[in-house]
């Protein structure tokens, strides 16, 4: 009797053990459960005259880092002597429908700016939001063209600078988006 | 002097050489039943290494005269009992009380296997156990037995360390979980091993030939960590151990409980458990930002003894939540340059906290094994083993979810689970011979999710053992035979359409071994083989972002099987006070697999990646371990041990990346007192590690940093053989005396920050023994 005990209690000990994972499957489901991604940036250009006017210019890499290549690289392509209001964009293209980021971004705010770097073209360039510490964020910004027509790149950094590093300046932080964009003034 | 009286005193000195006896011991001694206290006579009583045998008397005693002094091994062979064995340091005339477990008419309890006293076994081993062990507790697996030679330690940050052997890692080194292959994701440098070390009393780094037994991928070697045996007799043990340290303000706590019932002769069983709380690490100048820790865990082991057999299980249980260090992760390269060039500090505080925030590792790991074994007649022993693990890790990286609702999502997710068993037959010493044989089987899933990094496989093992070994006065001869087999089919999705290819692999392996000792204080050991190891899952088919490194990952789905040849000399050299141990070492891979950078970049929209590459090339790491131990008398003791390791590919003579750098560790130790009663000691510990000069060019972001010199102090007092309390131990450590800065160059963090600087660690053991117990 006291062996049998013994046996039993024995079994039900090891079977509580055993933690069983039932959803332990060799053949993944095609859509795993993805952390949110930035795959795509996309700048909207309005014209400050006539702003039904907009273009706009996407950089998307709709399978993330790795896999395929990015699948869009616009150009920006803008015109002498105008001025431009500028907005970011940022896309999840994982998700279904797509989903945008950048209220996100936003709402960290103090964590979070955008960088733009111009080369061959030329313009000028203004932040046109500031976050609670009167830094700048950049999602909004004004792009003024001069008389010049050039080819050139503008580049837009998104640096994460949390804990209290945002300073304005570049080098801190962590670098969410990077992209080169193509661009030209006609 | 005449010739003549030199002649007589040349032949009265060979007279006198032959007439008195070079060896005058004497060992006496008398063979009982440790059960019945009878006298067992017509016991065979061999002493080795002169191979000389005597029959015990009728009162079961037995006299060897003229033994030479030195190491000896003493066999007890008798018509009703396995054979046991004895080793002792022959120093003065012995008389020796040998109790036999004499069982075959009996129905009390027999050991098996494990119990049953081994002989030594030729491996260049090492190992950590008894009071050594105690005063490494308090640290991670990797970090106990980093002073172990031919052993380092890869770490990310300070709170994950892998051990490394002779610069290989993952799973290249097999870790054994009392006698289990542990089965997780040993493919990450940032993955730890997944144990607790207060449940083991004791691990032991193999080498060599002793290593065939695990498994042939063990190309470096094995780490195999087991409790110690539960206990035989009736009453209650127990410890209670607790290690409380300043740096991280926190500690560690576990008790162990083991006893034997009265109402069932023969079960015994033990419980354990134990908590690690720590805070933030502070490296001398600073708080490494987010680096606590936490771990819960818990064992329990039952085994049932019968007459002719033992039956046990053993469950334990493993959770922690890991900090990594904020300051290291890092977007893109340019982040990373940023670093390097001082443009941008990683963000360490001023502040001390224990919150374990993002980025972060939550890891849990649970196996449990049923074992059972049986005595086949005389000589042979029947184990038959079966178990299951199942780990799960979530890695969180840095970045909160944008989505609120995610936070709590993992960026990515392994859950893999594994089935093992084995059956092996092992025999005793039959004419010299003794060995074992087994098969075993392996069944595996594996399960991403999240982020992709590598694949969901399904893996199937199965593998075939041989090991005998021979014995001769001065020679022993150990050879042993693996077969492996594996099948390996993955699941991933390529344009959104499902991938299966399946890939198999299979070796043979040979190991074999020659120990010749020609004196009693002199071992030399010769040993060679092959090893081979399948491609690891990662290395076939990983395809990700490495964000800790900035770095690409790009998996080889046309590897070939890691082989190659290994071998090691080294020789032991056991003095009065002196002890030595030096040997070389060679692992030779024709196709060794490494990441190599290609130097594309995979675009992003986080900027361009550096692009790696697994590929295999010939490579050849070699190098020297070196102990010795001197204690100029009862009082002092010095020990010291070196390991020096090149490792290069063979073809274009470049170096290898990541390899462990040349190490000196020191230990200065001096006794207060040291009686049967009780110790007391104080020690100073140093440690010498050079810069790595030997790397490849270009290859990574940054130059290796600067060799350093750390040094420790340690006094303890220990309790011995007391009525009470006996084997209680209180320590106090000061680990990183003079708070120096350093970093290590296999540190991954090693770009972003210092190691923790100075450390007051307070260790104390108080176990309990209750010899009458009622349940």
């Amino acid at each position: 009797m006291k062996k049998m005990t013994l046996i039993v209690s024995v079994i039900l000990i090891w079977m509580w053990s055993c933690k069983k994972d039932k959803h332990l499957k060799p053949v993944p489901p095609p859509n795993n459960n993805l952390p949110e991604l930035i795959t795509g940036i996309r700048l909207v250009f309005k014209d400050s005259v006539n702003p039904t006017s907009i273009s706009y210019a996407l950089f998307a890499d709709p399978d993330g880092p790795g896999g395929n290549n990015p699948t869009v690289k616009d150009s920006v392509l803008l015109l002498k002597n105008k001025t431009y209001l500028v907005s970011v964009q940022l896309m999840d293209h994982t998700k279904n429908p797509v989903d945008t980021l950048t209220d996100q971004i936003w709402n960290e705010r103090n964590e979070h700016q955008f960088f733009y770097h111009f080369q061959g073209v030329s313009i000028q360039f203004y932040y046109m939001d500031k976050d609670d510490n009167h830094l700048p964020v950049g999602i909004s910004t004004k792009w003024k063209t001069g008389n010049s027509s050039g080819i050139g790149s503008v580049r837009v950094i998104l640096k994460h600078q949390a804990g209290g590093i945002k300073n304005g300046t570049e080098p801190p932080g962590e670098t969410d988006v990077d992209v080169t964009f193509p661009m030209a003034i006609k | 002097m005449s010739v003549k009286s030199i002649t007589y005193l040349l032949c009265f000195a060979l007279c006198c050489g032959m007439l008195w006896p070079q060896c005058p011991g004497i060992i006496f001694g008398k063979v009982t039943d440790r059960h019945s206290k009878e006298e067992l006579g017509d016991a065979d009583v061999i002493l080795l290494p002169e191979n000389i045998t005597q029959k015990t008397d009728p009162h079961g005693e037995f006299r060897f005269t003229n033994v030479c002094y030195g190491k000896k091994q003493i066999l007890i062979r008798h018509r009703i009992c396995p054979d046991t064995t004895l080793n002792l340091e022959f120093q003065k005339d012995i008389k020796l009380k040998i109790n036999l477990n004499h069982y075959y008419n009996e129905l009390n309890e027999i050991p098996v296997s494990e119990k049953l006293p081994e002989f030594r076994h030729i491996t260049v081993s090492d190992n950590m156990e008894g009071n050594k062990m105690d005063e490494a507790r308090g640290t991670d697996l990797a970090d106990i037995i980093r002073k172990i030679p031919g052993v380092s330690v890869l770490q990310t940050g300070p709170t994950v360390s892998k051990p490394m052997i002779h610069g290989m890692h993952g799973y290249r080194v097999l870790i054994v979980n009392h006698g289990i292959r542990h089965e997780a994701q040993q493919w990450g440098s940032e993955h730890a091993p997944e144990m607790d070390p207060f449940v083991y009393d004791r691990t032991e780094v193999i080498k060599g030939a002793g290593t065939i037994r695990y498994g042939s991928d063990a190309v470096a070697g094995v780490i195999a960590s087991a409790p110690s045996e539960l206990p035989d007799t009736t009453g209650l043990h127990g410890e209670v151990f607790t290690v409380a340290q300043t740096n991280g303000r926190g500690g560690q706590m576990s008790g162990k409980l083991q006893g034997n019932f009265n109402f069932l002769k023969g079960l015994s069983w033990r419980i354990q458990g134990s908590i690690k709380h720590l805070g933030d690490r502070r490296a001398p100048s600073y708080y490494i930002t987010n680096t606590g820790s936490r771990e819960w865990n818990g064992a329990y082991e039952l085994q049932y003894r019968l007459k002719n057999s033992r039956f046990n299980v053993f469950y334990t249980q493993f959770n922690s939540r890991i900090g990594i260090f904020t300051g290291a992760h890092i977007g893109n390269l340019t982040d990373l340059q940023n670093i390097l060039h001082g443009l941008s500090t990683p963000y360490t505080s001023e502040a001390f906290s224990y919150e374990i925030k993002r980025p972060m590792q939550k890891i849990s790991h649970e196996m449990v094994k049923a074992a059972f074994g049986s005595n086949l007649g005389k000589r042979w022993i029947l184990n038959v083993h079966y178990a299951f693990q199942y780990n799960a890790r979530s890695e969180f990286d840095k970045h909160t979810s944008f989505n609120n609702k995610n936070a709590e999502v993992p960026d990515m997710d392994y859950r893999v689970q594994t089935s093992q068993s084995e059956c092996s037959l092992e025999h005793l010493l039959m004419k010299g011979f003794k060995g074992k044989g087994g098969v075993q089987f392996l069944h595996q899933i594996n399960n991403s999710f999240g982020r992709f990094f590598i694949p969901n496989y399904v893996r199937r093992d199965i593998g075939f053992f041989l090991t005998e070994s021979y014995s001769l006065p001065h020679w022993k001869f150990e050879g042993g035979i693996r077969y492996d087999y594996r099948f390996l089919q993955s699941f991933y999705y390529l344009n959104n359409e499902i991938q299966k290819p399946v890939r198999t692999f299979d070796n043979l392996a040979f190991q074999a071994s020659v120990n010749y000792e020609p004196f009693s204080f002199l071992n030399i050991v010769l040993q060679g083989g092959n090893a081979w190891r399948a491609p690891g899952p990662n290395e076939l088919y990983s395809n990700g972002l490495h964000h800790g490194v900035g770095g690409y990952e790009k998996g080889n789905p046309d590897l070939k099987k890691e082989s190659g040849l290994n071998g090691n000399a080294f020789f032991e050299l056991n003095l009065q006070n002196v002890y030595i141990k030096s040997g070389y070492f060679i692992h030779d891979f024709s196709n060794f697999i490494y990441l190599q950078p290609t130097g594309n970049y995979v675009l992003s929209i986080q900027g361009a990646f550096p692009e790696f590459e697994y590929r295999q090339s010939a490579v050849r790491i070699q190098g020297v371990e070196c102990s010795w131990l001197w204690s100029f008398n009862s009082r002092f003791e010095f020990h010291q041990n070196a390991t020096l390791l090149r490792a290069v590919h063979t073809k274009t003579k470049k170096y290898l990346i990541y390899m462990p750098a040349d190490r000196i560790f020191s230990s200065f130790r001096f006794y207060f007192f040291k009686t049967q009663l009780k110790e007391m000691w104080a020690e100073i510990q140093h440690s010498w590690i050079d810069k790595q000069a030997r790397v490849p060019m270009n290859e990574d972001f940054a130059p290796p940093p600067a060799g350093y010199q750390l040094w420790n102090l340690q006094a303890g007092i220990r309790l011995l053989k007391q009525k009470y309390l006996s084997g209680m131990m209180l320590m106090l450590e000061i680990q990183n005396l003079l708070d120096v800065a350093y970093r290590d160059y296999l540190d991954r963090f090693r770009y972003f920050t210092d190691l923790p600087g100075r450390n007051f660690v307070l260790k104390l053991k108080i176990p309990f023994n209750i010899k009458k117990m009622h349940i």
